[in-house]
């Protein structure tokens, strides 16, 4: 058995003095004052004891704090202290013309718009066919469809941490798609969740559920966006089982508005001869929490997960992976490339569990991560458990800034220090997008990143 | 066109000088090189004409068309027409060939008050100069230097190079790992370059270049100092006796 359990490699240019730990919690008081009222608001019932021993769950251990090896480095006070309204108002003023900004092609993409935690079908494009799709409302009071729902839903999730209680406690709304066996939808599929013309604080709680049943294939888009000065937390949950030979992609394109929390919990349990692939671009958002775990249970398995985080002023991106190598013969490909400016913070925790039955495991791992000012941090570690003895386990992070001669040489052809900065910063986030087949989503990350290196370029 | 006179240089961060007093002139219409042993400061002088960073100029100026350029940052240089090829070109995954000729070419059009250069003529301007190094199609799809061979890296050079059109172009030791016929490519598409209005800074280890490309002064550098000049013969010269006659 080998067992690397490094501890966290932390690169900054400044040292921060530890904060002090208050236990003051509103968002905590909240989520047991309002559940009562939340359950009443529901047309279904079938789920409710399920739900309040979520909570009671929850409401045992609260919400994690730094004393907590997983949250050690990402501080979810500013997310806990406020106080939110957990029954978003329906009117809202979003046009056609703020949505075309926002999607990424009429021709080519399904869109399924939700707003304010409702589903607009006026808004959305939805052209799905030969496949289940439903809304999780629909699932949830129609009881005559419910039978896949209980076949699957949470069935993955984790039922012991805090944000997958909370969220079972209280999810109302999100999309779920059931891909029968050898369907290719052709389309992505592109879920917009959209807050608008809220008042106050608002809290989401999301929850998506995707089945790819054997030979089918399907692209999920996934993106949040908070029109409003008033904070938005959602806390997401989804679940995607992938079947022998199928493939799901499921992309997430994180560049919400600096009022805007997201803590993300992404299960995906794969069978024989599958590929899945998550793809994680996060370029905004006040602070951001992305779990995700890939559970093996077949051999000839395929994982990746790419990320690529761009972020600045004092934003938080903390990725946490673990893919569960449970079988033998399975690959899994992660990596995640950071570019950190001004004093934001980015953490990654990436683990690998190989079982002692999962031999010729092929477990690939890479963190990459530059620091472009004083006062940027990042927090990086790997983390490989193997208890199998005939495997290829790789890992690797690298915390660096800018090469000088790189920046010379692009200077001397005439290009200026900014864009000649952007372009090896792209050339670094690139082969992180290597997973993307869909070109206009390419198109768009090339964009958002020159967005966020400030300069008008095509690459 | 390029002035230096009494040229002192270090490196930034450090006390030791390496160029110690460089005078040298190019006129429009001149090949010159510059010839010497391994650290003489060949590379450190063509670094401080672009305007790398890293070196301090201590004393002594540099002349651009008249004008002291010195203070100029490295992409000013660029613009006014200083090229210079590297020996080491850097690789850039994921940015095509064509789309940073593009980005080169326009960002020096757009200091020099010209419109960006629209996709048709920039096509054409590309397949031109492609063309006359042998330079393949897909090639220009890749990514830039990524995975090139030496050769393939040093054509690339000479091709942006011919499509940046500069007024004084430094070849920093373009020769050096390059096969017979790399160099045979290469030194054509030198001498297409060359004309009356431009002039050609050749940076050389060995003689072997200048028999494809003809200097009109050879000048040897050694310990930072130029410290013999002739002409083309001075090079065989060279080749045949070595530098040691030189230096004592």
């Amino acid at each position: 058995m080998k067992n690397l359990d490094s501890s966290f490699f932390r690169m900054t240019k400044t040292t921060q003095p530890m904060q002090n730990q208050t236990i003051t919690m509103a968002l905590f008081e909240q989520t047991i004052n309002q559940h009562s009222d939340f359950l009443e608001s529901l047309r279904h019932t079938f789920l409710n004891e399920e739900r309040k021993n979520a909570l009671q769950k929850f409401e045992a251990k609260g919400f994690p704090t730094k004393k907590d090896e997983e949250y050690k480095y990402t501080n979810l006070k500013e997310i806990t202290e406020k106080d939110y309204n957990f029954f978003p108002s329906e009117a809202h003023h979003i046009t056609k013309e703020q949505l075309d900004e926002l999607h990424l092609g009429e021709e080519h993409f399904d869109w399924i718009v939700f707003i304010n935690g409702k589903l607009h079908k006026e808004y959305s494009n939805i052209s799905i066919e030969n496949a289940e799709f439903l809304t999780l409302n629909e699932a949830l009071n129609d009881s005559a469809k419910r039978e896949t729902f209980n076949q699957y839903f949470n069935t993955i999730a984790s039922k012991e941490l805090a944000f997958t209680n909370l969220n079972l406690a209280y999810f109302n709304e999100g999309f779920f798609l059931k891909v029968p066996k050898n369907i290719v939808i052709e389309k992505p599929i592109h879920v917009f969740y959209i807050s608008d013309s809220q008042e106050e604080n608002t809290f989401y709680n999301t929850r998506n559920l995707l089945i790819v049943e054997a030979g089918a294939k399907v692209e999920v888009i996934e993106s949040h966006h908070n029109f409003d000065d008033s904070f938005v937390f959602t806390n997401s949950v989804t679940e995607i089982f992938t079947y022998q030979n199928a493939k799901a992609d499921w992309h997430k394109l994180q560049n919400d508005s600096d009022t805007s929390y997201l803590v993300d919990h992404t299960f995906a349990k794969q069978e024989r001869d599958s590929l899945t692939t998550v793809n994680t671009f996060s370029f905004g958002g006040k602070l951001v929490r992305n779990n995700l775990d890939f559970i093996h249970n077949g051999e000839n398995i395929n994982s990746f997960m790419n990320g690529i985080t761009i972020i600045g002023k004092d934003q938080l991106v903390d990725h946490h992976t673990a893919v569960h190598h449970n079988t033998p013969n399975c690959e899994s490909y992660q990596n995640y490339k950071g570019i950190f400016k001004d004093k934001s913070h980015g953490v990654f925790n990436g683990k690998v569990f190989v079982n002692k039955i999962a031999q010729k495991t092929n477990a690939y791992q890479q963190n990459n991560n530059i620091l472009l000012d004083e006062g940027a941090t990042i927090d990086t570690k790997p983390q490989l458990e193997i208890f199998a003895d005939d495997v290829k386990c790789s890992h690797g992070c690298t915390v660096g800034q800018l090469n000088e001669d790189a920046m010379f040489y692009l200077r001397a052809r005439g290009i200026s220090k900014k864009e000649a900065r952007a372009l090896l910063l792209y050339a670094f986030a690139n082969d992180a997008m290597q997973n993307i087949d869909i070109e206009p989503l390419k198109v768009k990350v090339s964009k958002l990143l020159a967005e966020k290196l400030e300069v008008q370029m095509e690459f | 066109m390029l002035e230096i006179k009494n040229l002192h240089a270090k490196i930034e961060d450090g006390d030791k000088e390496i160029l110690k007093g460089i005078n040298l002139e190019i006129k429009p219409g001149e090949v010159h090189a510059i010839m010497g042993p391994n650290g003489a400061g060949k590379s450190t002088l063509s670094s401080v004409i672009a305007g790398k960073e890293d070196y301090e100029v201590t004393d002594g100026e540099i002349l651009f068309e008249g004008e002291e350029i010195g203070e100029d940052a490295p992409e000013e240089r660029a613009h006014k027409g200083i090229f210079l090829s590297f020996q080491y070109p850097v690789e850039i995954p994921g940015v095509t060939v064509t789309n940073f000729i593009k980005a080169a070419l326009n960002e020096t059009r757009k200091a020099n008050g010209l419109e960006e250069m629209g996709a048709k003529e920039m096509l054409g301007l590309i397949r031109e100069n492609s063309e006359k190094l042998g330079i393949r199609k897909d090639f220009l799809s890749r990514s830039l230097n990524e995975g090139f061979s030496g050769g393939e890296k040093k054509r690339n050079e000479i091709f942006q190079m011919m499509m940046l059109n500069p007024k004084l172009a430094i070849l920093d030791e373009t020769d050096s790992g390059l096969d017979i016929d790399a160099l045979r490519i290469v030194a054509d598409g030198v001498n297409q370059f060359k004309n009356e209005g431009n002039a050609v800074l050749l940076i050389t280890h060995y003689q072997r270049l200048l028999n494809y490309i003809q200097p009109d002064f050879v000048h040897v550098l050694a310990d930072g100092k130029i410290i013999k000049t002739g002409d083309k013969s001075l090079a065989l010269e060279l080749e045949e006796k070595g530098y040691d006659w030189l230096l004592n």
